[in-house]
């Protein structure tokens, strides 16, 4: 029962993923271990290529790993998804053009056959939450990108997941949406219990929606460093001004920093030659 | 009014530039005809063509109907079998490895050099017109759907997969959507396309159509009627392309206009 209790959550163990694509191999992922117990959050930090999205494919069961083993609540990742117990929210914050927005944030629940009048009540519930009321009738085509990222994590929190996946969610917002959907998040996740696995680039959007967060090396992408934060699951704004938030926020700085060798700076552009000299 | 009817009439008023400009034209052409310097076999007026329209009403609609049913039937036969037979290959793997690249070659068939093949199987009657137009449409219709069925996004695909999708909700929910840029255009293509070929083919069979009327004429020194025929031809083709666009935009309502590639970003086929 012990052991039983120690898989929930997410478990990998071992995941190396390589890609093979016309002759070149490419190792995204190696041998990388990460437990996130049921019902906390973590967020996967780490420069751009590192393998950051492929994990979450991987447990998303879009891409099959080379090897190592993944579970949520110990299924895998296909039986996780007959059982509709994940959402993903992509990078792409994938839109089907030919919806209006309501239709796009109603699709899972659709697919899912929950009855119409369900699903219309829990669509507009969602779109209200991320502030995309009035706009349930745009296409896709007609939404910023940021207005897209909502209606994708509108999308996901539909289906009421006891795992939630996602991709750089709030890369497209400004600062103050962001801040506004990391605490009406918070909320969710509070409220739900649900599990959540967050990759971003923000250190500071990392330390605010985590109690794990895992930063990973460049390419192939391994845990480097790991860390736990103290704040509980009741946050507000004010978390910021909590001097172990800045301390933590360091740290984080401080990880990433010597996990991969940093590029030399250059500091000023090399100068244009200047025309007048060449023709003198 | 009704957000169909909206779209309808938003493209009517592109209209008046091109109108103003035949205006314009026809009346140059009635200008320079009457004044004797172009010979009336060469170009007859306006309002030659006109009269013998007048003159000759009851029989060019006779003819007419007799191309439009020609054009229509192959039109509507080939679009059904088309779509029948893209679901089918989309589906049936081994049946598209083998079936696929033939009917891929079968493209180079110049159709209207067949049609006295077919009127030697068939006689002179409807059927070959019918099947010319219907085979071309076919065709056209067919390698279109095949691309359009799986020109989906690798992320709306994946996206369906991670929302545990089954085959019949990508279908119906995805690859009809998908496909339906490539679809209209193949129709409006093959719209006009089965009007060409359904006069052509009425050279070769005689009997009726407006192919027939242009030929006669033709043989009779009626250049009056013949430019008639040929105006109400050119009419019915641009009355069938006209019903595609309109279709377009009722179908694919998410399809954005006005702007410059617009519609490519949506996936629009060429
Ligand atoms: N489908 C694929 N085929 C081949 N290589 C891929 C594929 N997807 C990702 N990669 C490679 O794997 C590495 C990690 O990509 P990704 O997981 O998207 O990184 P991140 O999300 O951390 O930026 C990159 O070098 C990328 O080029
Ligand atoms: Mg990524």
């Amino acid at each position: 029962m012990a052991d039983r209790r120690h898989r929930e959550g997410i478990v990998v163990r071992g995941l190396t993923m390589t890609y093979e694509r016309r002759g070149i191999t490419t190792t995204a992922v190696a041998d990388c271990d990460l437990v996130v117990p049921k019902g906390s959050w973590a967020s996967l930090l780490g420069p751009s290529g590192c393998g950051k999205s492929t994990l979450l494919k991987i447990l998303a069961d879009i891409v099959k790993p080379t090897s190592g083993l993944v579970t949520m609540d110990e299924l895998t990742p296909a039986e996780a998804r007959a059982a509709r117990i994940f959402a993903l929210v992509s990078q792409q914050s994938t839109m089907l053009p030919w919806r209006r927005l309501a239709e796009n944030v109603e699709l899972g629940l659709e697919l899912a056959g929950i009855p119409k009048r369900e699903r219309r009540a829990r669509a507009r519930e969602a779109i209200e939450l991320v502030g995309l009321s009035g706009f349930e009738k745009a296409y896709p085509h007609e939404l910023s990108g940021g207005m897209r990222q909502r209606a994708a994590i509108a999308r996901a929190l539909t289906l009421r997941p006891r795992f939630l996946l996602m991709d750089e969610p709030f890369g497209a917002l400004d600062e103050i949406t962001r801040e506004r959907l990391n605490f009406e998040l918070i909320q969710i996740l509070e409220e739900s219990g649900a599990t959540l696995l967050l990759v971003t680039h923000s250190v500071s959007e990392a330390v605010i929606l985590s109690d794990q967060v895992a930063v990973m090396s460049p390419r192939p992408g391994r845990i480097v460093h790991l860390a736990s934060l103290p704040f509980g699951h009741h946050r507000t704004p004010a978390l910021r001004d909590d001097p172990r938030f800045a301390a933590a926020e360091r740290e984080l700085r401080r990880a990433l920093g010597n996990g991969h060798e940093v590029p030399p700076v250059r500091i000023a552009p090399e100068p244009e030659p200047d025309p007048a000299l060449l023709a003198g | 009014m009704s957000r169909v009817g909206r779209r309808i009439r938003d493209g009517a008023g592109g209209m008046r530039a091109p109108l103003a400009f035949l205006a314009a034209a026809l009346l140059l052409w009635q200008v320079v005809t009457s004044t004797g310097l172009v010979k009336f076999y060469v170009l007859p007026a306006p309002s030659t063509v006109l009269e013998a329209m007048a003159r000759y009403g009851p029989t060019i609609a006779e003819e007419s109907l007799a191309t439009l049913t020609v054009a229509l039937a192959g039109f509507g036969l080939g679009t059904v079998a088309a779509i029948a037979v893209a679901m089918t290959l989309t589906y049936a793997r081994l049946v598209r490895d083998a079936v696929y690249p033939l009917l891929l070659a079968l493209r180079a068939l110049p159709f209207i050099a067949i049609i006295p093949i077919l009127v030697v199987i068939m006689g002179t009657g409807y059927e070959p017109r019918i099947t010319v137009c219907a085979l071309s449409t076919f065709l056209t219709t067919l390698v279109n759907l095949m691309r359009g069925l799986r020109s989906a996004d690798a992320e709306v695909e994946e996206l369906m997969h991670t929302l545990n999708a089954t085959g019949m909700q990508r279908l119906l929910k995805v690859r009809a959507y998908a496909a339906r840029p490539y679809l209209l255009a193949a129709l409006r293509i093959s719209a006009s396309s089965c009007v060409i070929e359904a006069t052509v083919a009425e050279w070769i069979t005689g009997d009726s159509g407006l192919g027939y009327l242009v030929q006669i004429s033709g043989y009779t020194f009626q250049i009056g009627l013949m430019w008639a025929a040929i105006v109400v031809a050119s009419a019915l083709t641009l009355g069938l392309v006209g019903i595609i666009t309109l279709v377009e935009r009722v179908a694919m309502p998410w399809v954005p206009r006005g702007g410059v590639g617009a519609a490519a970003r949506q996936g629009g086929a060429a």
